[in-house]
Order: structure tokens, then sequence, then C-alpha cells
């Protein structure tokens, strides 16, 4: 029984993670039309600036800040520099074109930081009962308080509301004084910081490394898809159902078998429902 | 008020208006009458910055209108309600009714005088906008607009698929506007309506103006529609 209490607390650390890095991703689809498949490589440079904050300032707290901006503007500069470009492209376009983005991201870290490992020392130490490291709750608290505070700022604020009105309806919303191009810029930096914030928090638990992103990429891509592309709730709900599932499946087998159910599971979700959850409620 | 000099517009590459002209003044009403294509969404669109302006001028007021950037023709005096899609259904009414004043940095308290004058607003203003029934949604969608007290309205079709009492409530809205000194144009199928409201009517063909009268003239009609 302590186990499985166990396993649901590590579920819930994982869900958070992942739920940090899919919003990003849920967002830019859903304001901005764009499928972004170097999300993880945001994720990946939110890592690697951390460490290398870190290497200079001794502080991993004042560096994970630090890289999330960081990241933050480098990859909503990005997506924007394209933006304008590509308004109305379909999201294949898009895809294939993050896909490049993706690649040669991946090649710049192997080219600047090498292959090996980079970690930094765990921020703190010390156990909680159930959850095990005091800084994997601290991480999956810090996510929940970033993820409250998205919705906070999406919910309650002068900009959320016209970001929401964008999204809704763009020409309803521009002929109304919004300035979708503000509401872009907005979007794009607060989904690169995302994924930086999730890279700066795993870094000491992964390390950095350059195919870091893949991985988080396709589980934060499933879990947005099955949520339904572009809704929030939808990606927060599939998210913690999938780092629940996964950690409870750890019980009974490999997890390398236990991620294949995962993706089993949410495919299953998708064939049954095709809107994914959204539909659900 | 508003006047077009030989606009020309469409998407892309694709010109759908030619050497348009046409003049409101304030406290005018103008219709834009014509089959379904000939151009008179685009040219709401165009003036709005939603159709690509190609050449041309548009004037509002005693200022040129140089930019087509949708978002600031609310600040420059242009209000625009589409005839689809004229409001952000995901959003509450009242979420609706803040879009423009959060983006003018205008106070929340001034839907106050729209919730006193649109009572089924206030009663609704916690529900989705999306689940508003057709006359309601176009209600919302001026009261949006009016919050700002444009100089010049742009209202395409809204009666299409109302009902009968919803329309006397949108006839009514459109003479009010009048009243208070703005200039409209008007983009309408329903011919009793036009014939009720219109101080003018600039008659379309196939992307051009080629007719204009003094309020509803039946042979004009029947000229460019084919009804008497």
């Amino acid at each position: 029984m302590e186990q499985i209490a166990a396993q649901l607390a590590n579920g819930l650390v994982v869900g958070t993670t992942i739920a940090l890095t899919a919003l990003g991703l849920t967002l830019v689809f859903g304001i901005l039309h764009i499928v972004n498949l170097s999300h993880g490589e945001f994720y990946m440079m939110g890592a690697y600036f951390t460490w290398a904050a870190h290497s200079v300032l001794g502080n991993f707290w004042a560096s994970a800040v630090l890289a999330a901006l960081a990241t933050g503007l480098v990859g909503g500069a990005l997506l924007l520099a394209f933006a304008g470009r590509l308004a109305g492209a379909g999201p294949l376009r898009w895809a294939l074109l993050t896909l490049g983005f993706g690649y040669v991201l991946r090649e710049l870290a192997h080219l600047l930081f090498g292959n090996d490992f980079k970690l930094v020392d765990l921020p703190l130490e010390g156990t909680v009962p159930y959850f095990g490291g005091l800084y994997r709750v601290v991480v999956m608290l810090a996510s929940i308080a970033l993820i409250a505070a998205l919705a906070l700022f999406l919910g309650k604020t002068r900009y959320g509301v016209m970001i929401r009105a964008i999204a809704s309806n763009r020409e309803a919303a521009q002929v109304a004084g919004v300035s979708a191009r503000k509401v872009y810029a907005w979007i794009a930096f607060i989904s690169a910081l995302l994924a930086g914030a999730a890279g700066a928090f795993m870094l000491p638990i992964t390390s950095a490394y350059p195919t870091m992103g893949l991985e988080i990429l396709i589980m934060a891509f499933v879990v947005v898809v099955v949520g339904g592309m572009g809704n929030i709730r939808g990606a927060l709900v599939a998210s913690l159902f999938a780092g629940l599932l996964q950690s409870v499946l750890i019980l009974v087998m490999k997890p390398s078998f236990a991620m294949i159910v995962v993706l089993c599971t949410f495919m299953l979700v998708l064939v049954l429902r095709r809107e994914g959850v959204r539909a659900a409620w | 008020m508003l006047e077009l000099e030989n606009l020309d517009a469409g998407y892309g590459k694709v010109q759908i208006l030619r050497d348009v002209g046409l003049h409101v003044g304030a406290g005018e009403i103008v219709g834009l009458v014509g089959r379904n294509g000939v151009g008179k969404s685009t040219t709401l669109r165009a003036i709005v910055g939603l159709a690509r302006r190609m050449a041309g001028r548009i004037r509002v007021g005693a200022r040129l209108l140089e930019t087509s950037d949708p978002s600031r023709m609310a600040s420059l005096g242009i209000g625009y309600v589409a005839q689809h899609q004229e409001i952000c259904p995901d959003l509450t009414v009242e979420e609706n009714l803040l879009v423009p004043l959060f983006a003018s940095r205008r106070s929340p308290r001034c839907i106050g005088p729209i919730y006193e004058r649109f009572g089924r607003l206030r009663e609704r203003a916690r529900q989705r906008a999306g689940s508003l029934s057709g006359g309601e949604r176009k209600v919302l969608a001026f009261a949006r607009i009016m919050l700002l007290e444009p100089d010049v309205y742009l209202i395409d079709e809204p009666t299409e698929g109302l009902m009968p009492s919803a329309v006397a409530e949108i006839a009514a809205l459109v003479a009010g506007m009048r009243e208070s000194g703005a200039a409209v144009l008007l983009v309408e199928q329903d011919l009793g309506l036009i014939r009720k409201l219109c101080d003018r009517i600039y008659w379309m063909n196939v992307g051009r103006v080629e007719a204009c009268t003094d309020g509803f003239d039946a042979a004009t009609a029947d000229r460019f529609l084919g009804v008497k």
C-alpha cells in the first residue's frame, strides 16, 4: 500500500513537469496555430542555460529563473521571427519548419556543450514521506505555482482576457482594438518560458544532454493532442493522468513497457474520442 | 465623415474591388446594396484592414487613413460589426464587453450604461457568449462597438437569419446611431430595412459602385437586384 502511495506521489511530480511543458505547447497551438516540434529543444535550452548560469553564479534558483526568462526570449523570438511570414500557413508547414529548428538547436547544443551529461548538484537535500526527495516536491510545488499563475494571468488580468479574445476570434478581437502582434509576442514568450522552466527544474534530476527534448516532446505532444489541441484544461488533466498511470504501471512492469502502455492508452482514447478528453466534459 | 476614393482591394493577389468611391456624412445612414459576391462585405473589410487595400484613399473626418492594422481602427473612431463571427464565443458576455475597454485602457466601469441600456446582457453577463441566441449575439456585437462611441459605424448584414422582433431591435439600434451623429455605412439584404433606414444608397455590381440614389429607388433595385 505504501509503495502504491509513493508511486502515486511520484506520478504527481512527473505529471506536473509534463504539464508545464505541455501547457506551452498547447498555448502556442491554440493561439498562434503553430505546431511547435522544437518545443522539446526549448526545454533542453532551459536546462543548458541553467547549467551555464549555475557555473557562473553558483546559485541554482537564480540560475533557473534567469534560464527560464532567457529561454522565453530566445524561443519566443525564434517563433515570432517566422510567425509574420508564415501567417495563415497550415500546421504541416509549421511542423516541418519547427522540426528543422529543433534539429539545428540540438546540433548547436552538441557543438557548444559536447555529448556528455551536464549535471548540477541537487539544490535541496532531504526526503519527504511518500514523495521521495525534497527537491522533487519543491519542483512539483513550483510547477503547480507556475500553472496557477498562468491560469490567473489568463483568467483574471486585462492581458489574459485580450489573449483569450484573440484565441477565440482573432478578427472580432482585433477590431475591438486588441493588437494581435502583441498577443502573439506574449504567447510565444510564455510558451518558451514554461518549457525553459521545466528544463531548468529537471536539470538536477536528469542532467542536460542534447536529445533530452525529444523524450519530453513526445509525451507533451501526446497529452496536448489527447487534451484537445489548444485546450489548457484538457492538457492539464491528460498530463496528470499520464504521470500517475506511468508511475503506477512501473510497479508491475519495466519503465519502458509502462511508457508503451501509457502511449497505447492515449491512442485508444483518441480512437474512441477523436477530439480527445475535451469532449468528455 | 467617411470617404472612399478609387479604392481597389482584395485578398492575396485576387482583386475584388475596383475603383470604389463613396461618401458617408455625419448623422447619415448610407446603404451598400448589391447581389451576393459583388464586394459589399469586402468594402467594409478593406476599410478596417481585414482585406488588402491595393490602391486608393480612405478618409475618416479630415484624416487620411494610412494604417491597415485592424487593431488601430477602434482608436481611430471606426467601429465594425461583422456579418458572421462578430463576437468572441469562448468568452463570457461581460468579457466580450471588457475587451474593447481593456484594449483602449478605459475603466471597466464604462460597461454600466451599456448594461442599463441592454438589460439582457447584464442578466447574461457570466454566460458564455457562444451560447447566446442569434439576436442576442448581434446585440452584444453592437454593444461592444458602441462602448467606444465611434464616429463611423461599418455594419455588415446585421439582420441575417434573425427573428422579426430581433430585426426591429437592430433597426432601432442603427437608427439610434444616426441620432448620435455618427456616420453609418450599412450592408444589408433586407430591402425593407434599407428603405426604412437609409438616407442614400450606393448600388454595387462586380466590385464597382455603379449608382447612387437618394433613398430607395425601385427601378434601381430592379436593375441591380432583379426585384421591384
